[in-house]
């Protein structure tokens, strides 16, 4: 089997063509940017189980598992090097005895040669900010970046309504923190909700990567785009004119 | 005994006070005293306006006379309605200076000010009136149990009210709590008449324990009357705003002091709001508009509008079903369908609030076939036949709460409340697994196989299960409760100032500078933040009314029979009604066409027309159980060869369209209504898990599984928010076990799909005669299904993933685009 020419394209891809550069809708809410191997995921929150529990509110353990195989597959489909985490990659304070740093370092330990970035989101103030908690954020091998990352041609920030990038000649964005997701009507007046990617002239949004995160419902408007992760497959959408009598 | 005891000694104060006031009290009023002062238990049935409020508290206060026990908290005057509590203490009040007690009455409800808490904790009044949520709130403290512990009795006003719900369950189990505290505790209930009063008794004393049924012996006068149509041609035989009667309405309320109009949902609330301005712009300070999602305040000033008779008629919903004496309230006018006939009785006793005056209710139908249920009601209650109201049993969420409050409030032994927790209605049958896996929930997060890391809320201790820290607690005590809706938004002006609360799904699809009515004003969503929807007046007049949730209530059962009663009698000598005279040639068509429907029959009709195959099944079992029997039988239809049906169900019955035509004959229907193999058929049919992550969102909240609180909160608790969808969806797929997914499956099998009525509809069209008739045009019966199609809700078959699948197919644009 030849090598490709740049990381394979795993089942389900949307590509999409911005500023120049190919990327990759992935169904697992995930982009891969293939020239330059790297994977970004937006809005992780590791650890909310654990926040959840400790509140008394019942979560079992198993979601948060999920996550870390998730990107384990998602980086051998795509054979990327290199892990884009546009923020909020912890969801709040982290407790000794909290299962997700031994968790994450198990992950890490068979993920060595993966360089893993985090653009810092608001969420990440409580494992960066120093108040509380045992975990030292450099246990977890990550990079932290405050602030944008820029790498043209695209910026990658965590909000994307950082004030900087809202310039008209600011780069193209990559970016977290609003969780969109499509409502899709159903024949009979219900509606489904599916993460999605919102795309915009100036930049794209991710959905949120964590299983246990919610979403917020996005309503493109002209001259943006809807893309529905999965099942199976990211597509564009195409969404009804809003219908006033309903 | 023919005197019912007016010679007991002990009564002597309460017969001086009424007979300074002219009056004597009735039998079963001097019985209640009696039985209380012996140490009884009961259930007080009178209707509203009776003077079962003095039945049940002048026995307490009679008995506390002579004494002059220490102070402290007597008597828990339990309320379903915490908007009530204010006007209860009033009316709790007003004997007591005559009679000559020192008795004080407070309220003590979640809209107490905490100023009034601290006072009542420090100094208990005698008797305090409050809401099973507040009940609880006080066990969840340790000092609260030990006021509780001197009580000598508790009332439940309005038991029908809390029975057969949640709250009834959340109740049940307050009050073993105690009765544990005080075994000698007296328990009382006021009940409105029910068709099986020794159950109510029974969910409210426990089963086992004795108690005494009061009934006032008096029987209200009520009169119900309809509005009818000059010609019924020109009047729609399908669901209608209703407004084609104006003139007749308004012509009503002017002739009248004051009027109650009541509607079904709150859009039509609005809608006859704005309707009744156009007509009369002079009543504009004259008319007032109430219903649940009007703001708190603005409410208020419309009650008291009401009662000191500055109003001549207000606009509402069931808001204003329950109320303390709303004296004033001359005439009742309900308008669309009556739904229930102990429904129709409670909104009638809204007017002639007074013992000995009559109740008069005026219906006005919007269409047609509302005339045959007016009709039915009246008889219905003539007969004394009311619908029926089943005690819940087994709710584990309510039990999973219970048992946190009181962790919360001390802590508890876990044998000891699981004896207490047994004595109750609700959980007489509680197994010890079910137990175990209650204690299991709330000590390590759910069954110990599987993994809860670093989880705490109840922990051990010495011996005692307690909250795990202050901070669990507060959590917990901003939960306590069991009535759960969808997320209310606030509707605020764009300068300030609230108006009210909203769905939050019915905002969500609103768009900036939409117009909609509310508050009986035409608003222009400016934008929504922090869960508030800011608003300004809308620049002209539009017509688009909100569309609520939760007020589409079907027909109760017990009303469909009666309807089909009357048709029986088409009007006859026996039933001399005026509105089936002005329906008679409408009920002619029906019987030239096709057949009247009859008791002990089941009118099946087919239609071919245009659109395909229609087949028309009238049981009269309500919406929700024809709704269940649509899709049965739909699915038993497309089991044989692939088919496609749409369905359509109203209160009457079901449509099925297919493509072409079906042969249809006796045996076929006789298959497809078969009682046999309901509940497989059903769930091969329907995806139940679908429904119950629907259904699990009210279990979530109250088992304490996703985090509730006020709209406006601070950083930190936004941190444990998650949909109840997401948690449904993680413990299905990590802990599948748990009981509370068992429950939510149950509750749509038993509540949403009306599992049991649905037995009984098929089991009386078993054995029913079969009338099947092939009609060539749509009959008056079948119309309103025809017409009704258009906005039925498809019932999937689809997992999440197929309905995603096959609405973004419809959606999916042209990648190269």
């Amino acid at each position: 089997m030849s090598e490709p020419r740049h990381a394979s394209s795993p089942a389900g891809a949307q590509p999409l063509e911005v500023a120049g550069e190919l990327l990759l809708l992935l169904p697992d809410r995930a982009v891969a940017w293939p020239a330059r191997r790297t994977l970004v995921v937006a809005d992780i929150h590791f650890g909310k189980d654990d926040v959840f529990r400790r509140a008394g509110l019942a979560i079992p353990e198993g979601a948060a598992t999920e996550d870390l195989e998730r990107l384990a597959r998602l980086l051998a489909a795509t054979r990327c090097e290199r892990l884009l985490v546009l923020g909020d990659f912890v969801h709040g304070r982290v407790a000794p005895g909290d299962a997700f740093p031994p968790r994450f370092a198990r992950w890490r330990a068979a993920h060595r040669e993966l360089a893993i970035v985090v653009v810092a989101g608001n969420h990440d103030r409580h494992l960066l900010g120093g108040g509380g908690g045992d975990a030292d954020a450099t246990h977890l091998e990550v990079a932290w970046h405050r602030g944008a990352l820029l790498e043209a041609p695209f910026a990658f920030v965590h909000d994307p309504g950082t004030p900087e990038f809202d310039a008209p000649r600011a780069p193209f964005t990559l970016s977290g923190h609003v969780h969109p997701v499509a409502r899709l009507p159903v024949p009979g007046g219900t509606s489904v909700r599916v993460p999605a990617f919102w795309q915009r002239p100036d930049g794209l949004v991710l959905p949120a990567f964590g299983r246990m995160t919610g979403g917020q419902v996005v309503r493109p408007a002209p001259g943006e785009r809807l893309f529905a992760a999965g099942p199976e497959r990211v597509r564009a959408l195409r969404l009804p004119a809003h219908d006033p009598a309903v | 005994m023919s005197d019912g005891g007016a010679d007991d000694p002990r009564l002597a104060p309460a017969l001086r006070w009424f007979a300074a006031g002219g009056r004597a009290p009735f039998p079963f009023q001097l019985e209640a005293w009696r039985a209380w002062l012996d140490g009884e238990s009961g259930l007080v049935n009178a209707a509203t306006g009776s003077g079962k409020t003095l039945a049940a508290w002048l026995g307490p206060v009679l008995e506390a006379l002579p004494q002059a026990r220490e102070p402290g908290l007597r008597l828990l005057w339990i309320t379903p309605l915490r908007a009530l509590a204010n006007d209860l203490v009033q009316n709790l009040r007003e004997p007591l200076r005559a009679l000559g007690s020192a008795w004080r009455v407070e309220a003590r409800t979640g809209d107490t000010a905490s100023s009034a808490r601290a006072r009542q904790k420090a100094r208990p009044p005698e008797a305090l009136v409050t809401t099973p949520e507040s009940l609880s709130v006080m066990l969840s403290f340790a000092e609260g149990q030990a006021t509780l512990a001197g009580l000598d009795g508790v009332v439940v006003d309005e038991w029908h009210e809390l029975l057969g719900s949640k709250r009834g369950v959340q109740l049940e189990l307050a009050l073993a709590r105690l009765r544990q505290l005080n075994p000698r505790l007296r328990t009382w209930g006021i009940s409105a008449t029910l068709p099986d009063l020794e159950v109510a008794l029974r969910a409210l004393l426990g089963p086992g324990r004795a108690g005494r049924i009061v009934r006032s012996a008096q029987v209200r006068t009520l009169e119900i009357e309809s509005v009818i149509p000059p010609t019924l041609q020109r009047f729609p035989w399908a669901g209608h705003l209703g407004l084609q009667l104006l003139p007749e309405v308004v012509r009503a309320i002017a002739a009248a002091r004051t009027t109650l109009l009541f509607t079904n949902t709150r859009s039509q609330a609005e809608t006859w709001y704005q309707a009744l301005l156009r007509a009369r712009p002079d009543w504009l300070t004259e008319l007032g508009l109430h219903h649940g999602s009007i703001d708190r305040k603005v409410r208020e000033k419309v009650e008291d509008g009401l009662r000191e008779g500055r109003l001549r008629a207000v606009i509402c919903t069931s808001s204003l079903d329950l109320g303390v004496d709303f004296s004033p309230v001359e005439q009742v006018i309900q308008v669309g369908s009556p739904k229930g006939i102990a429904r129709l009785m409670q909104r009638a006793g809204r007017s002639g609030h007074r013992p000995g005056e009559t109740s008069r209710i005026l219906c006005v139908p919007t269409h047609a076939w509302e005339l045959v249920e007016v009709a039915a009601v009246r008889h219905a209650v003539a007969e004394n036949r009311l619908e029926p109201r089943l005690p819940l049993t087994r709710s584990l969420d309510v039990l999973v709460q219970h048992c946190v409050t009181l962790a919360t409030g001390g802590g508890f032994d876990e044998e000891a409340l699981l004896r207490e927790v047994r004595t109750t209605h609700a959980f007489a049958g509680l197994g010890d697994a079910e137990w175990q896996w209650v204690i299991d929930f709330i000590t390590r997060g759910g069954s110990a196989l599987q993994g809860y890391p670093q989880f705490r809320r109840v922990v051990r201790d010495r011996g005692l299960l307690r909250i795990a820290s202050s901070d669990h607690a507060r959590r917990h005590r901003i939960a306590i409760g069991t009535i759960t809706s969808d997320a209310a938004m606030s509707i605020k002006w764009l300068g300030g100032g609230e108006l009210g609360t909203i769905e939050e799904s019915f905002v969500s699809r609103l768009r900036p500078r939409q117009a909609f009515v509310f508050a009986g004003r035409v608003l222009e969503l400016v934008q929504v933040k922090d869960m508030t929807a800011y608003v300004r007046l809308a620049p002209k007049s539009s017509r688009h009314v909100p569309r609520w949730q939760g007020t589409r209530l079907p027909l109760s059962v017990a009303l469909g029979e009666a309807v089909l009663r009357v048709l029986e009698s088409g009007g006859g000598p026996a039933m001399p009604a005026p509105e089936l005279a002005a329906m008679r040639p409408l009920l002619a068509i029906q019987a030239d066409w096709s057949a009247l429907p009859r008791p002990g029959t089941l009118l099946v009709e087919t239609i071919t027309s245009r659109e395909g195959f229609h087949l028309f099944v009238f049981p009269f079992a309500g919406r929700l159980v024809n709704e269940g029997l649509a899709t049965l039988v739909a699915a038993r239809w497309a089991r044989d060869a692939p088919r496609t049906f749409s369905v359509a169900a109203n209160e009457y019955g079901f449509e099925l369209l297919g493509a072409e035509p079906l042969p249809v004959d006796e045996t076929v229907l006789r298959r497809l209504l078969a009682p046999e193999a309901l509940l497989d058929d059903l769930l091969a049919a329907i995806n139940v898990s679908e429904l119950a992550r629907r259904q699990f969102r009210g279990i979530a909240r109250i088992a304490g599984l996703v985090d509730v609180g006020p709209p406006r909160r601070g950083k930190s608790t936004r941190q444990l928010q998650a949909s109840t969808a997401l948690v449904y969806d993680v413990l299905r797929q990590y802990d599948a076990g748990s009981l509370l997914l068992a429950q939510a499956e149950r509750e749509v099998l038993e509540s949403q799909l009306e599992l049991a009525p649905l037995r009984a509809a098929l089991e009386r069209a078993a054995a029913s005669e079969l009338v099947l008739r092939h009609p060539r045009r749509l009959t008056p019966l079948a119309f309103p299904l025809w017409a009704e199609r258009l906005q039925t809700q498809t019932v999937s078959t689809e997992t999440w993933q197929q309905r995603v699948e096959r609405a973004a197919a419809r959606l999916e644009a042209q990648a190269d685009e």
